[in-house]
């Protein structure tokens, strides 16, 4: 995850000699400018790509069909890409799971959930229109069926967790060979249940795969719950409903799944379903081959007082130190041996400005926090919060 | 220029450089969309000036086209150095996360390189704002602009030295990154030289080529045409980055400050030399863009990293705050700030009370 960050640097630039005289001309901006004010889709500086379709799939879910303005060069099922948007004048940028099948056409597909208080969610479910423009990198991403396939595969998501694993698995179903697969997904209810008609779709499609999805709030509401005649259409299309308890343990999980400790397992979904599948791991199945997709990092809580220490990395150069949120990171870089830039060390100058790829941040000088991947700061009046990499 | 302070007591300029920093907080969460909008705008606006002068000059024909052609491209060399070059370098609009606004990356359309007017100005400018025989922009090592410096007897033609400055300004700033008095006096290595000039002659190179070659030739029969339309558009923008410039830090009334000052300077110390450093002139929106909101030279100072659009709504407030704690504010019309100019200019040019500090 660290070298997808790292790539935070305009992508495809004119290469070899015509391209550096291109650049010694101010001929590359003007060419991307004009080119721009023709279609904002072309740009020469960075990897665009269009909004060209949004579906609902639930209340609070919508997919987003992005056509790229180049070939992203092929990605596999399961992988992440980076979707940035300018969002009230600021670039936000954010990792969602691609939810559409590669090899189709140049077109890729991200399924977003609202967040409640969320930049990039909100952004796109209340603004973001067909024909909008947003950045995008490289897919890229370990959450993908290995090669060669395992004997049976576990697949075990909650909520929109099943984005990354939907199109693992038709993947699977279009490969023709057997396959001894199980899903297990579990939904708060029926109305928020995504990819309803994919899951039935493959359900029926292969003799080996397994569909159980559980509702983890029916057990709750049935007695207000109108007859959810879905149920039917799914028991049909072969889509079992599974009782959702609220806690996942080892035993619950056996009685699903009886054999799972012998399936290569993907996980992907709420923090709480992932440490479930954690702790059974580390107590009853240490050889159980489990793989996961984290989907949101952790924000870093931060005390009103008292230091908070953390790593320190410096994603170019490599250098990594134990550092602590009472001293600005350039005396911090300093004093491990590196030697970044600096001026009038007092935040005026500009000359130690440089972007955080992750962690949180805290101005020295203000007190402002700065915890968005891509943030420009300044290390002479920044401190670290906890864990933080920088783009030195 | 005084150089006596006539300044708040010490604990007064704390709660002075407090209610500056409330402002600057203010401004900042503040930024969005619309600071953006007004940036790109500006951009716009110069690339199509820029497009409109190449035609008219490559394929005009008359005088009309030519003057034209020359007013539209000085203009977009106007804005690409002073609202957008001058401003994007400061990382004024870093927070956007727009590579093609990021202060660090940005490269202008002059001979100076961007590594260099960073170090010299961003750095050395304003850090050491003013401060006599550190802030070398007090007169650009040929001028002498404040009594305190020493006169001698080349200071005779320094009203040729200020026009022949202002012509070739762009020229002046790439010299004056390169710091060449260190070097000729013998203080640094002639072999620092030679490492530190490589990357503003390959600059310097590209543009000579770039405004008087290649556009030339890709004119063909209207080569002299595009050739001095060029170097026309070249010196207007020279000629108004000076008169800007210098009328930012030279009309009377301004400070200039000892070494001292510095040691053990306060946050609200800073603030004040920055305010007492600088002088405003004022006009039109238009003027003011134009200028790359250098009219507002004193918020500039005290906020070099705001968007320079923002300072004719910072520029009300810091005059309240001004007058609150009886900190004098230099403006008046841009006629009159020049006039006082160019009369010091002339004045300091003439032998006067012994100053202690070398030009």
């Amino acid at each position: 995850m660290l070298l997808d960050l790292a790539s935070l640097a305009p992508g495809d630039r004119l290469a070899g000699l015509a391209g550096r005289a291109a650049r010694h001309l101010f001929l590359d901006r003007q060419a991307d400018f004009w080119l721009r004010a023709i279609d904002p889709l072309w740009s020469l500086a960075e990897p665009r790509a269009r909004i060209v379709a949004v579906t609902r799939e639930t209340p609070d879910t919508k997919t987003f069909r992005l056509r790229p303005a180049r070939d992203l060069g092929g990605w596999r099922a399961g992988q992440h890409v980076a979707v940035a948007a300018e969002i009230d004048g600021r670039r936000v940028r954010r990792w969602y799971s691609i939810s559409s099948v590669p090899g189709v056409g140049r077109d890729l597909a991200i399924t977003v959930t609202r967040v409640a208080g969320g930049r990039m969610s909100g952004w796109l479910h209340e603004h973001a229109r067909v024909g909008d423009c947003v950045v995008l990198d490289r897919p890229a991403g370990a959450f993908v069926l290995p090669d060669p396939l395992p004997r049976a595969l576990l697949f075990v998501s909650g909520g929109s967790g099943i984005t990354p694993i939907m199109p693992m698995l038709e993947t699977l179903v279009r490969g023709r060979q057997p396959i001894d697969a199980v899903l297990l997904h579990y939904a708060p209810d029926a109305r928020h249940l995504i990819f309803v008609r994919r899951l039935a779709a493959l359900a029926g499609s292969a003799p080996g795969l397994r569909v159980r999805v559980g509702l983890t709030r029916a057990a709750t509401e049935r007695a207000s719950e109108r007859p959810d005649r879905g149920a039917r259409r799914r028991a049909r299309a072969g889509v079992e409903l599974v009782p959702a308890c609220r806690r996942l343990d080892a035993a619950e999980l056996a009685r699903l799944v009886p054999d799972f400790a012998a399936r290569a397992t993907f996980v992907c979904g709420p923090a709480r379903l992932m440490d479930a599948l954690d702790a059974i791991r580390a107590r009853q199945a240490p050889a159980w081959p489990l793989a996961r997709e984290r989907f949101t990092a952790a924000r870093a809580a931060i005390p009103a007082q008292g230091v908070v220490a953390g790593e320190l990395a410096l994603a170019r150069s490599g250098l990594r130190v134990h550092a602590s949120s009472d001293r600005s990171l350039l005396e911090q870089i300093e004093a491990a041996g590196g030697q970044p830039a600096y001026g009038c060390r007092a935040g005026i100058c500009g000359t130690c400005a440089c972007r955080t790829l992750a962690g949180t941040v805290r101005n020295l000088v203000t007190g402002a926090i700065s915890d968005e991947a891509g943030a420009a700061i300044r290390l002479c009046v920044s401190a670290p919060v906890g864990p933080v990499t920088l783009d030195l | 220029m005084q150089t006596a302070a006539t300044s708040p007591t010490p604990d007064r300029i704390e709660a002075f450089g407090a209610e500056l920093d409330a402002l600057r907080r203010r401004i900042q969460d503040d930024l969005g969309q619309r600071d953006v909008d007004h940036i790109r705008a500006v951009i716009r606006t110069a690339n199509v000036s820029e497009a409109a002068g190449r035609v008219l000059l490559h394929f005009g024909l008359g005088p009309v086209t030519f003057v034209a052609g020359v007013a539209a491209l000085a203009t977009a060399k106007i804005l690409e150095n002073m609202e957008i070059g001058h401003n994007v370098m400061h990382g004024q609009y870093d927070w956007t996360g727009d590579p093609a606004l990021a202060g660090r990356a940005y490269e202008w359309d002059t001979v100076s390189t961007g590594d260099g007017w960073r170090h010299s100005h961003n750095y050395e400018h304003h850090t050491f704002t003013n401060v006599l025989g550190k802030d070398r922009d007090v007169g650009y090592g040929l001028l002498r602009m404040s009594e305190e410096q020493r006169w001698s007897a080349r200071c005779l033609l320094q009203p040729a030295y200020a026009v022949g400055l202002a012509l070739a300004f762009e020229w002046g700033v790439a010299l004056h990154d390169l710091r060449l008095e260190d070097y000729l006096r013998g203080r640094r290595p002639l072999s620092e030289l030679r490492r530190r000039a490589r990357p503003m002659l390959g600059k310097a190179g590209w543009q000579l080529f770039k405004d008087y070659g290649l556009f030339p030739a890709l004119a063909l029969w209207n080569a002299p045409r595009v050739l001095a339309g060029n170097l026309l558009a070249n010196v207007t923008r020279n000629v108004w980055a000076f008169a800007i410039i210098f009328c930012g830090h030279f009309p009377d009334g301004v400070q200039v400050y000892r070494p001292e000052t510095l040691e053990g300077e306060t946050r609200g110390r800073w603030y004040l030399r920055q305010l007492r450093g600088s002088a405003n002139f004022e006009g039109g929106r238009v003027f003011h863009v134009l200028s790359g909101h250098l009219s507002h030279q004193i918020e500039h100072h005290l906020f070099p990293d705001l968007p320079g659009a923002r300072y004719p709504e910072i520029a009300a407030e810091v005059r309240a705050i001004c007058e609150r704690y009886g900190v004098p504010y230099n403006t008046g019309s841009f006629r009159a700030q020049f006039a006082s100019v160019v009369a010091r200019i002339v004045r300091l040019s003439l032998p006067s009370r012994a100053g202690a500090v070398a030009v």
